[in-house]
């Protein structure tokens, strides 16, 4: 758990100071977290052209160059800030490979959330199904997942994103808030207010919302 | 709670300190839950399903098993009977090692299972319904399960341990090395279907051919996987392992998808299939390819690829018609 906003964690006042065991340290914490944003915000169809170590090892690079932004003003906790940054290399491999932004403007909610793009259902599909879930398991769980996909491509894109925030990347509430840019009540409401949608919308699903469909 | 949490939603407080006991493997009961806050009973009751769900379904460890198996540093250490000699390869479902079973003087490959697996007791037994059901599976192509055991944390089961060089891949991607693969044949289409390079044949009653399409196979397999291991969920980490030896005709597979067990198909698809009572039921013969060998005594067979003209043709024909 990365310490709250508005105070440097010591780890990271220790990497600024050209701790090199402690860089190692840092890059590793929050090395799965960032794996798992990543897979689930990277175009399915740049898979196999460009690897997620690759994306967080830019994106540490950058932070590693903007460390002393973060100490000056950690209006974030580090690890929504770390994200922030990697987000904008998926983005950046985006508009390299595909040609387009990561996100439509229009859309954007905040400047964390804007600057990556969002947990689209392709990437979710694909993770969902993806190549952890050996053959038998997809077999026996490609129907619930797939419902459960069904569902969530239903739902409002902010509320799909909280979802995936608090459930996928596994955020508290404080840095889900910090990530879509909302006040801490805000995102707290906004998180029950998406699970009402989707119980209704499961509810409706064979299977309801347990989801066995057997 | 980390969180100063007055102005938060009440049933969101509930939801996280509920979600961080079962992200620690507790399973907290909602009834329990609904009883302690009364005044959020109606939501607890209606939504937490709903939240253990998306945690359940949407929660992916990603490469978790490799990740979190500890560098065993068991080389030259015991595990039941098995004595490890070195580690021959590791994945999602656990580190492969090679092994000697001590009681009988034999290699084996020994496979020690993530933790995860090793310590729910529901997937366990899943595993080892499977690595039962895959030792029922008799076939020179398939290796033979020897053991599914335990020794203190460690779960694992063994295997005839085959040597690197009949592991040589006779994988899809592979498929273009294999001698009876026609590049020619990838886009030929059958009844309005793309027929691909590998199907299986089999003669019909009426003396004509019957291809078995790849959406046959894949049901022949699950519902031998259904039947046997899954009952309606399923963990497994025990793959069917099979000998590759020499390329056959027909058993490429390269379309399988998703791929059903392991990684070489080709001849446990044999095995499951030439057991098969049922009758095909996509069936179609083949316009296009000549039959030219009698069945083989298994009853399968597999039309050959058609030659091309021999290029001497038109001078034959030239001089015949002297």
């Amino acid at each position: 758990m990365s310490p709250p906003p508005g105070q440097v964690p010591d780890l990271v006042a220790h990497v600024a100071a050209g701790d090199r065991e402690a860089i190692a340290e840092l890059l590793g914490r929050y090395r799965d977290r960032l794996r798992r944003m990543v897979a689930v915000r990277l175009d399915p169809r740049l898979q196999g052209r460009v690897d997620a170590s690759d994306v967080i090892q830019d994106g540490y690079m950058d932070a590693m160059r903007r460390l002393e932004e973060y100490i000056l003003d950690p209006s974030v906790s580090f690890y929504v800030w770390l994200r922030f940054l990697v987000g904008q290399r998926v983005t950046e491999y985006h508009r390299r490979y595909l040609g387009r932004p990561g996100r439509d403007v229009g859309r954007e909610v905040s400047i964390y959330r804007g600057a990556m793009p969002g947990a689209s259902t392709g990437a979710l599909a694909a993770r969902l199904l993806g190549k952890l879930t050996s053959p038998s398991q997809a077999a026996v769980r490609a129907e619930r997942k797939l419902q459960l996909q069904e569902a969530l491509n239903r739902m409002d894109p902010l509320d799909r994103e909280i979802l995936v925030l608090r459930h996928y990347e596994q955020m508290s509430n404080i840095d889900a808030a910090a990530a879509l840019g909302l006040e801490r009540a805000a995102a707290s409401k906004r998180y029950t207010r998406a699970l009402e949608r989707l119980e209704k919308i499961l509810k409706d699903l064979p299977g309801g919302v347990d989801g066995d469909v057997s | 709670m980390s969180e100063e949490s007055s102005d938060r939603d009440p049933f969101e407080v509930v939801a996280e300190s509920f979600l961080a006991r079962y992200r620690a493997g507790e399973r907290p009961s909602i009834d329990d839950l609904a009883a302690r806050y009364p005044e959020l009973a109606g939501p607890i009751r209606r939504l937490l399903p709903a939240l253990v769900r998306v945690e359940r379904d949407l929660s992916i460890e990603v490469e978790a098993g490799a990740q979190e198996l500890p560098p065993l540093p068991i080389i030259d250490k015991w595990l039941g009977d098995y004595r490890i000699l070195r580690e021959i390869g590791r994945g999602g479902m656990g580190v492969v090692y090679e092994a000697e079973q001590i009681s009988l003087s034999r290699r084996v490959a020994l496979k020690v299972l993530p933790r995860q697996v090793a310590g729910d007791g529901e997937a366990l037994e899943r595993f080892r319904r499977e690595a039962k059901a895959a030792a029922r599976l008799h076939h020179t192509n398939i290796v033979p399960v020897f053991e599914v055991g335990r020794d203190g944390e460690a779960a694992y089961y063994t295997i005839d341990s085959i040597r690197n060089k009949e592991c040589a891949p006779e994988t899809p991607g592979n498929s273009h090395r294999n001698p009876y693969f026609r590049k020619s044949l990838l886009n030929k289409r059958v009844d309005g279907r793309r027929a691909g390079p590998a199907p299986l044949w089999r003669p019909a009653d009426n003396g004509s051919w019957c291809a078995i399409s790849h959406a046959r196979i894949r049901r022949v397999l699950w519902t031998w996987l259904d039947a046997e291991i899954n009952e309606g969920q399923g963990v497994s980490g025990c793959r069917i392992v099979c000998r590759p030896g020499r390329p056959r005709k027909g058993f490429g597979c390269s379309r399988l998808s998703p791929k059903p067990v392991g990684g070489r198909l080709g001849p446990v698809l044999r095995a499951l299939v030439e057991n098969d009572p049922v009758e095909p039921t996509v069936t179609h013969t083949s316009p296009w390819l000549p039959i030219r060998r009698e069945p083989r005594r298994s009853g399968w067979t597999f039309p050959e690829v058609r030659e091309s003209q021999p290029r001497n043709r038109l001078k034959k024909s030239a001089s015949s018609s002297r």
